[in-house]
């Protein structure tokens, strides 16, 4: 099965420590530019801490992942749906994934255009941005995973390096008073507000299906999944922090795009530093190219897989259009948020429903075939 | 009559002048037919000669015909007739004025053959071999066989001498080649403040004895071959045996087999030997250190020394081999550090502050702290350009001046940073062309992108300079950075001789963490006691601790 393989003729494996790289760019989507308006109209004062305990919900669902491509680890999740459920179910199994990837990557893009036309090109069309994106997209997919790999890797130390510099500095706004009072209506809003969460997390527990046959050693896997997920966790807790003591939870839930706004605010007298909120938006478009270039590889890749082609070159360029037509779908910012809830259900009943499914019924198959 | 036939006389008729211009031209026509038909005939005599379809005889006769053949037309070649007493046989010596010992032709070839023999010989007279010749008559050091012409020739255009014997089809080769080759000097352009003053010259031999002197070790491998069509220059291709991979080998001399061109030093071999010809970014490292050479081979890379030229190559060059100075290893790891991450910073301002303040300045003025923004904006005032057409202008002069330091003679040199900082940075300020910043950020820009280590660096980093600036006067912040992401896409792409760019900046795992450490940072010395994973070595570890 390791004949065919990422898009070009490399024989191409790759470590667990690089897995590491590919899940943490999944997960920073630019939702995380939108989440906190979301949280703070739930949980209020307590809004870090579903971004906290939410991140529990993507350890198990990551886990079982892990745990069913186990049970196949030499052939991709296209594969192994058809082997487990039946060719027709599998298919469609396949297209609906494909197909929640691709309204995953539309929220992306667009939410991302929004940010950049708002704080920093507000004159121009929305449409040049795309066309930019995409296709610089396609020109640094369509040679396979292992220079896209190398990509990330390069851009990975200096990309969150700045970035982490630029939110740890808006710690010196904070007002401390925007964290009271704690856990004032109880923990039911904590609980609620974890699932919307879901969508900021979502990203290593479906692509581990494509990635774990190419992973050598497999052995480190979870590790390091779980290592990324945790980091990202860690990350997303002290934005929300941050962007709570600024804002307050009230001004949080009144803004579409909270985390700019909170450092748009940023202003320290005697230090030169003030209004950082377009330079977080220019770190914010190499990690949300370098999460885009993710998902759009292995849309390109799975249906490449489904089709049974030799190399996945030709369907990146393909589904380049339909993406970009995908976005301007919805009209307006209210029914991106409509949408986005409704894309958050799906995925996470993918994650914790289809999936837990699929390996318990995995774990029956290889049971039967056991001799007892 | 008469007087009609005076006049005649004196003013001939249009048909007689007709008559002479037709002549005239006649004249002309034939001495332009004789050049031609000249042309022809030289380009028919002295066709392009390929030795190799010559035969050698045992005829002396026939093989200096075909000798005086190829040779035609070239004076400085010497084809000496001398009789061998010894022997009583007719000979031949053929040799290039030029490049050969003559000390060597007297002493040891002319003399000992044209001597009668000092002893008296009991046996008749010996039969001409090459061994008799070799082993009793000659007394040069390195006496060699050729068995073909085209060899024969091509030692003595390198500089031996050919010994062609009546009755013999067998050519004696004596090594009798002269080097006349610039000193051995400091390196021109790679300068270091503590490493070793020596730099490789245009000789090929003296090249590679600096870097015999250096590793004195029989697995060091030299292996001679022949590159271009024309030039038929020599080029040593070398690497140090139980190190090295010998895929890598294999895949530079076939490369090298599959160059098809007149003259490496002309043509652009490494144009030729790259994976990528139309990428900006070199995938070749040129060095004209040894010490830089000897390191690269000791670390498992592959070198070429180039005759005729004296910047080697090293092959595979990674992107962070462009930013290491052997200076960086010679002083305290934390001082190495600190300058080689300055080395990428610098690149990266040196490539993008242009672009960063034409995006600024025209799109994000909000960017800046409010008192800097206020402070540009004032001295922006009543400027008669846009501020890229104004970065422009000043980055287009920082081309010129640079280029212009390079041509112009080294005490003419100076010259152009008078004018260059003071008329072109002080009077377009103090005539209102250009802002003062703007200077500022030129020249920080220009001394930023002078230190990178490797001039071929700098080279495409001054290229797409010019891409960030017009993406950041379109699109601001978003163009400029969509243009660096582009840069590091392609980085990301590239390959040298098979080996990723990036692999140094991107390790394959934990364990290829230590590339890291190696390149874009130094730990001190006693942790560097890997070589680089990504050459894939033989021998892994740089000092054998099996031995002691």
């Amino acid at each position: 099965m390791m004949g065919w393989d990422l898009m070009t003729n490399h024989n191409t494996t790759i470590s667990p420590m690089q897995f590491f790289v590919i899940a943490v760019n999944s997960m920073f989507g630019s939702s995380l530019l939108t989440l906190p308006s979301d949280l703070a109209r739930i949980a209020k004062e307590d809004m870090w801490m579903p971004m906290l305990f939410g991140s529990i919900l993507i350890f198990v669902a990551f886990w079982v992942a892990v745990k069913l491509s186990a049970y196949f680890p030499d052939v991709t999740v296209i594969d192994y749906h058809v082997l487990l459920v039946g060719r027709i179910p599998g298919f469609i199994l396949n297209v609906l994934m494909i197909l929640l990837m691709m309204v995953i990557v539309g929220i992306f893009e667009r939410n991302f255009t929004i940010a950049v036309k708002t704080y920093l090109l507000d004159l121009t069309p929305p449409q040049v941005i795309n066309i930019f994106t995409l296709g610089l997209a396609i020109y640094a997919i369509q040679y396979g995973l292992a220079p896209l790999l190398r990509l990330q890797q390069f851009l990975f130390a200096p990309e969150y390096g700045a970035f982490l510099t630029i939110i740890l500095l808006g710690v010196l706004s904070i007002d401390a008073n925007n964290y009271q009072p704690m856990l004032a209506e109880g923990i039911t809003p904590v609980l609620q507000g974890m699932i919307p969460t879901w969508f900021t997390y979502t990203g290593p527990e479906i692509l581990i299906g494509f990635l774990f046959p190419f992973i050598n050693p497999k052995k480190g896997v979870l590790k390091w999944g779980i290592f990324s997920i945790s980091v990202t966790a860690c990350i997303y807790v002290m934005i929300t922090l941050i962007v709570q003591g600024i804002l307050g939870p009230t001004e949080t839930t009144n803004t579409i795009v909270p985390t700019m706004m909170a450092y748009r605010y940023i202003e320290i007298p005697d230090t030169f530093i003030e209004r950082l909120d377009g330079y977080l938006m220019t770190i914010w478009i190499v990690i949300s190219f370098t999460s885009l270039i993710n998902w759009l590889y292995f849309i390109a890749f799975g249906i490449g897989q489904m089709l049974k082609l030799e190399s996945s070159r030709p369907i990146v360029v393909l589904i380049i259009p339909f993406i970009y037509y995908l976005l301007y779908v919805p009209p307006n910012a209210y029914a991106i948020q409509i949408i986005t809830q409704w894309v958050n259900f799906a995925s996470l009943f993918w994650g914790l429903g289809i999936t837990p499914l699929l390996l318990a019924l995995a774990w029956l198959k290889a049971k039967r075939k056991m001799p007892c | 009559m008469k007087k009609n036939n005076s006049s005649n006389l004196n003013c001939p008729d249009d048909n007689t002048i007709a008559k002479l211009r037709e002549l005239k031209s006649s004249i002309a026509h034939a001495r332009q037919v004789e050049s031609d038909m000249e042309a022809i005939t030289r380009s028919l005599k002295e066709r392009s000669m390929d030795p190799g379809i010559y035969q050698l005889t045992d005829s002396l006769d026939t093989n200096v015909a075909h000798l005086e053949e190829i040779f035609a037309d070239s004076n400085d070649i010497h084809i000496r007739e001398l009789f061998i007493m010894p022997l009583k046989r007719k000979a031949v010596i053929v040799f290039v004025e030029s490049m050969t010992d003559q000390a060597i032709i007297n002493g040891h070839i002319m003399q000992k053959l044209s001597m009668p023999p000092t002893t008296v010989l009991s046996n008749p007279i010996p039969q001409p071999t090459y061994e008799y010749l070799k082993n009793t008559l000659l007394t040069a050091a390195s006496v060699t066989a050729a068995y073909e012409m085209d060899a024969a020739t091509k030692r003595v255009l390198s500089g031996d001498t050919a010994l062609f014997v009546d009755g013999l089809s067998t050519v004696l080769i004596i090594a009798t080649r002269k080097v006349d080759s610039r000193a051995v000097s400091d390196p021109q352009v790679e300068s270091d403040i503590t490493g070793p003053r020596d730099g490789f010259t245009e000789e090929l031999r003296v090249n590679i004895t600096l870097v015999r002197r250096r590793i004195k070790n029989p697995n060091l491998v030299v292996k001679r071959v022949t590159i271009g069509q024309r030039s038929e220059t020599d080029v040593g291709i070398i690497y140090f045996r139980g190190i090295v991979n010998m895929k890598l080998v294999q895949e530079v001399e076939q490369r090298l087999k599959d160059l098809n061109i007149d003259d490496p030093n002309v043509s652009g071999m490494k144009g030729l030997l790259t994976d990528h010809p139309f990428s900006p970014f070199p995938t070749i490292l040129t060095t004209e250190r040894p010490d830089k050479f000897t390191a690269a081979l000791l670390m498992g890379k592959v070198g070429i020394i180039v005759d005729g030229t004296p910047y080697c190559l090293i092959i595979p060059a990674m992107f962070s081999d462009f930013f290491q100075a052997n200076d960086d290893y010679s002083e305290n790891w934390l001082i190495g550090t600190l300058t080689r991450i300055s080395r990428y910073i610098n690149a990266f301002l040196g490539l993008s502050f242009p672009a960063l303040y034409v995006a600024i300045i025209s799109f994000h003025p909000a960017f800046l702290p409010t008192p800097l923004a206020l402070l540009i904006g004032t001295t922006r005032e009543g400027l008669p350009f846009p501020t890229f057409i104004e970065t422009l202008i000043m980055v287009i002069i920082l081309e010129i001046m640079q280029e212009a330091g390079i041509r112009l003679p080294k005490n003419v040199g100076s010259a152009v940073s008078i004018v260059g900082g003071l008329v072109i940075g002080d009077a377009a300020v103090r005539a209102g062309l250009v802002s003062p910043p703007i200077v500022i950020v030129t020249s920080f820009t220009a001394i930023a992108s002078f230190t990178i280590v490797h001039h071929n660096m700098g080279l495409p980093l001054r290229l797409l300079r010019f891409m960030l600036m017009i993406l950041g006067a379109s699109f601001g912040m978003f163009g400029v950075t969509m243009g660096l992401l582009a840069i590091a896409v392609h980085l990301a792409t590239l390959e040298s001789f098979g080996e990723p760019y990036l692999a140094t900046l991107a390790p394959r795992n934990f364990a290829a963490l230590r590339d890291v450490k190696a390149t874009a940072i130094i730990l001190p010395p006693n942790t560097m006691d890997k070589r680089p994973a990504y050459l894939e070595t033989e021998d892994s570890l740089r000092q054998n601790n099996d031995k002691e």
